[in-house]
């Protein structure tokens, strides 16, 4: 098992509130994220996963806390300019050229023309893209898309990195590259938070656990600290995330 | 970033497959009535009757009313998708999650469309008075021109404004639906207000149909009086759209109503 490398904070979040009217989606969240650290973020359905990933983004406002990202307030757009996510469900417009959509995204994310010119062949390549890179994304299919997208993550060499079910819609093969992917974006000193509800994925590549469950974190800790059995503590610690 | 989601939008408008055949429908029909009532008023002559109307004088109004009617509907395909096609499939949060504001994102969306538009009236005005070219002089000509291109373009940027910010629905199809509801309302109260002026509505006494009128006369800004405007252009004869106190009533009602449109629009979740 992989120990804790990281002791800078590259993201905090503070007596985090969200509600959805009468609904609370996350009720005193606190966390402290890592630099180079791979975090799992765990929880069944509906425990507030998304929603405390959105809130991070600050793609839906909450009513109370504080989060911080490489010590900006997230009020602050540029806060968000070290970091890149990749959405669960992942959809781009389908008239784009897989060359052109990645290339769009490099743009957007400040990526200079040199660097692109230079990283979007080993991109293609080692996403195995290079031979649909004139295909429309509308033509591909879903391995291709997120493949795709994951391609625009990786050329953006951001040091945070956000997936939501990453794993979801990928074969079995997807699934081992995407592994070995998020892994070598670590050696290459990323910080990775996981949003999955895939135990066994998450058990395999984080060094560390964030379990939600009903609005709440239940556990906050190194993946050591958890044991062997990472499912029986995950269902010790979670009811049913219906709530 | 700002230049990359400008072009973006105007990509990502230029693959709608309807605004090209409007486009196309637009030309068509600027080519036949430049043509058309040319021919229609020689062959009539030609038969030996007397023209009871005079046709060729009338080609620019028919042409221009018709390219801005098509510019607002214009306005209400392109406006409505601008953000809600970015809602569906959460495409929108590729957006967001850049280092920019929401204000950022939602203007240079506003400003994507504004270009796309500002081409379409360019070249549809230029069309219409390269065909009227012979009817005058050359400074007549630039002058009605452009005057024509920025009155023209400012109804229609007011339209896209009012399309983007009175959408708020995530489906396309019902923001289309419900739009064109709202301006079909203000456009038969545009012509209710041309009609019955505000002195003879006022003088008349404010019952329902004349209010709802000129309230919904007043939320759409001054369209009338811009469209009044291009007319009398072509038509001096036109008649005046109102006194003061009525065109400052106007700007109060139109204004609050672009702010709470303005409000919404930016405190939306999902954007």
């Amino acid at each position: 098992m992989v120990d804790i490398v990281g002791t800078e904070s590259i993201l905090k979040v503070e007596n985090l509130y969200k509600n959805y009217g009468s609904f609370t989606a996350l009720k005193d969240v606190n966390l402290d994220f890592k630099s180079n650290v791979i975090t799992g973020l765990l929880g069944p359905n509906g425990a507030g996963k998304t929603t405390l990933v959105k809130s991070i983004l600050r793609l839906v406002n909450f009513q109370k806390g504080r989060i911080t990202i490489n010590g900006k307030d997230s009020l602050d757009p540029l806060s968000r300019s070290d970091l890149a996510y990749f959405p669960e469900k992942f959809f781009f417009f389908p008239f784009y050229k897989v060359e052109d959509y990645i290339k769009m995204m490099a743009n957007f994310y400040g990526v200079n023309k040199e660097n692109l010119k230079e990283g979007l062949e080993i991109v293609l390549e080692k996403f195995r893209l290079t031979e649909i890179r004139d295909k429309k994304l509308s033509k591909i299919s879903k391995g291709q898309m997120q493949r795709a997208g994951l391609a625009s993550i990786y050329i953006s060499d951001k040091s945070l990195l956000i997936f939501d079910e990453p794993f979801s819609g990928l074969d079995p093969l997807g699934i081992r590259e995407l592994k070995d992917l998020i892994k070598e974006l670590k050696s290459a000193g990323k910080t990775i938070i996981i949003c999955s509800h895939i135990l066994a994925e998450v058990e395999k590549i984080c060094d560390h656990i964030v379990i939600i469950d009903r609005a709440e974190i239940k556990f906050q800790g190194a993946l050591s600290e958890i044991g062997s059995d990472l499912e029986q503590f995950f269902l010790n610690n979670t009811t049913g995330g219906n709530g | 970033m700002i230049k990359g989601l400008v072009l973006n939008t105007i990509f990502k408008e230029y693959r709608n497959k309807t605004l090209i055949p409007i486009f196309f429908v637009t030309f068509a029909y600027i080519l036949g009535v430049s043509f058309g009532l040319e021919a229609m008023e020689e062959t009539i002559k030609a038969s030996g009757f007397e023209s009871f109307f005079n046709f060729k004088d009338q080609r620019l109004t028919f042409t221009l009313t018709f390219v801005q009617f098509w510019t607002i509907f214009i306005c209400i395909l392109m406006g409505t998708g601008l953000i809600s096609s970015d809602l569906n499939n959460n495409i929108v949060s590729a957006f967001l999650v850049l280092p920019i504001k929401r204000s950022t994102y939602l203007l240079s969306r506003i400003f994507g469309g504004s270009l796309i538009l500002g081409l379409f009236l360019l070249l549809s005005i230029s069309i219409v008075f390269i065909f009227n070219w012979a009817q005058l002089s050359t400074w007549e000509y630039f002058s009605k021109a452009l005057l024509c291109f920025l009155i023209l373009f400012f109804v229609s940027f007011t339209s896209l404004v009012i399309a983007v910010f009175t959408n708020f629905f995530t489906s396309e199809k019902l923001g289309i639906f419900f739009t064109s509801i709202i301006f079909f309302l203000i456009y038969c109260s545009n012509l209710y207000v041309s009609i019955k002026t505000s002195e003879q509505i006022l003088k008349e006494g404010l019952g329902l149909l004349s209010s709802l009128a000129l309230v919904s006369h007043s939320i759409f800004p001054r369209l009338g009086n811009m469209v009044w405007m291009g007319n009398s252009l072509f038509s001096p004869e036109s008649q005046s759209m109102g006194d003061m106190g009525y065109q400052i009533g106007h700007f109060v009602i139109t204004s609050s109503f672009w702010v709470w449109c303005a409000i919404k629009t930016f405190n939306r979740k999902d954007i």
